[in-house]
């Protein structure tokens, strides 16, 4: 017996191995661009930013990537995008519409956007304020820091609450 | 060294590569399989119909000879079926013109999910009028029992799941006699890209 009789299967049972496992791998999807870190925030509000922001892209991927996109761009004219959003400036409406929901019309960049969003009420003030950060401040949105504080005082404001 | 070992090894390194060496053409058919002296008889989706967004309607006479894929959503659905109109508009850009091929997307909430909602989504979506991509109501056909018994997918009224109907985001591949050729998951890109390779297949 020689060497070679080793050789060959083992070597062809690699090759089998990684032949058949290629299609098995999904890709993680791409991260998409980092946060644009607000101006004028103090070294540990930025840390805090920062932290909220990761936390909030983490968060994101479980409750909102399935209809608004990865990239924030929403589809068609069924979902409306976050990027470039002018939506966004009104603040209290995005954190109550998190937690709440949304139905009815709305209208974003002018277009109408008529369709429903579940609301999440089991998501916290912690993480709705991580959640706010990140679409606030990804994909080129420049919306600012959202503090848990400022979030809870929101939601005790949100007219779906009465 | 043992021969019966090594033999052994080469059998079965051939085994586990049998997958890949399958001819590239030759797509599997699903469901029960009968096969006798003279015929082999496949499953089928059989007799159905529904109307589409433009009230329309269609049954398997208007696929008959035509490779669709089917899939099951409802325009209020607030969990997958927005993942999977995405993937299912990358099928249609590809295929969308093509006459041979059709997308029927059954509504699983057909008393919400009225003509003229279906018309809008699809046109909120982006489909043409008049393309091949049927957005199907109404009709004469259960949609649930059609969904679980002929193209064996989950669809079902379930008060406790989001939206109160279970589904899967199946889209299932349909060849010109009415035969399943393959389920992919319609919100798994790559399983989407593995889907229009087959329906260049069966086009060919």
């Amino acid at each position: 017996m020689s060497l070679y009789h080793y050789i060959v299967p083992a070597l062809l049972g690699w090759f089998c191995l990684t032949a058949c496992s290629g299609d098995s791998g999904k890709q993680e999807q791409q991260q998409g661009t980092g946060p644009s870190v607000p101006a004028g925030l103090d070294d540990a509000t930025e840390m805090k930013f920062k932290q909220y922001w990761t936390h909030g892209r983490r968060l994101y991927k479980q409750h909102c990537i399935g209809c608004h996109q990865n990239d924030g761009s929403g589809l068609a004219q069924l979902i409306p995008p976050l990027a470039g959003a002018d939506f966004l400036e009104n603040r209290e409406r995005v954190i109550c519409i998190i937690k709440h929901g949304q139905q009815g019309e709305v209208v974003v960049n002018g277009i109408t956007y008529d369709g429903v969003m579940p609301a999440s009420p089991q998501l916290q003030a912690l993480d709705i304020a991580e959640i706010a950060t990140y679409i606030l401040n990804a994909w080129g949105n420049e919306g600012g820091f959202v503090s848990v504080q400022q979030a809870d005082s929101i939601l005790n404001t949100c007219p779906e609450k009465q | 060294m043992n021969k019966s070992v090594l033999l052994m090894l080469l059998v079965l390194g051939a085994f586990a590569c049998s997958e890949q060496k399958q001819p590239k053409d030759e797509l599997p058919v699903y469901g029960e399989t009968i096969t006798t002296e003279t015929d082999t008889t496949y499953h089928t989706i059989g007799n159905f119909a529904f109307y589409n967004q433009d009230s329309v309607l269609i049954t398997d006479e208007t696929v008959a000879g035509k490779v669709y894929v089917a899939d099951f959503i409802f325009t209020t659905c607030p969990s997958i079926c927005i993942p999977m109109a995405k993937e299912m508009l990358r099928v249609y850009d590809k295929y969308g013109n093509n006459s041979d091929f059709m997308i029927l997307s059954h509504s699983i909430d057909p008393d919400y999910d009225t003509v003229p909602v279906l018309k809008e989504y699809a046109s909120r979506l982006g489909v043409a009028d008049s393309s091949n991509w049927h957005f199907l109501t109404g009709g004469e056909t259960d949609v649930f029992t059609l969904g679980e018994k002929r193209y064996f997918v989950t669809a079902q009224k379930n008060e406790k799941a989001p939206g109160g109907v279970l589904h899967s985001g199946a889209f299932i591949l349909i060849d010109g006699r009415g035969r399943i050729r393959g389920v992919y998951d319609g919100t798994d890109p790559a399983e989407v890209d593995k889907l229009m390779l087959d329906i260049d297949k069966l086009l060919n």
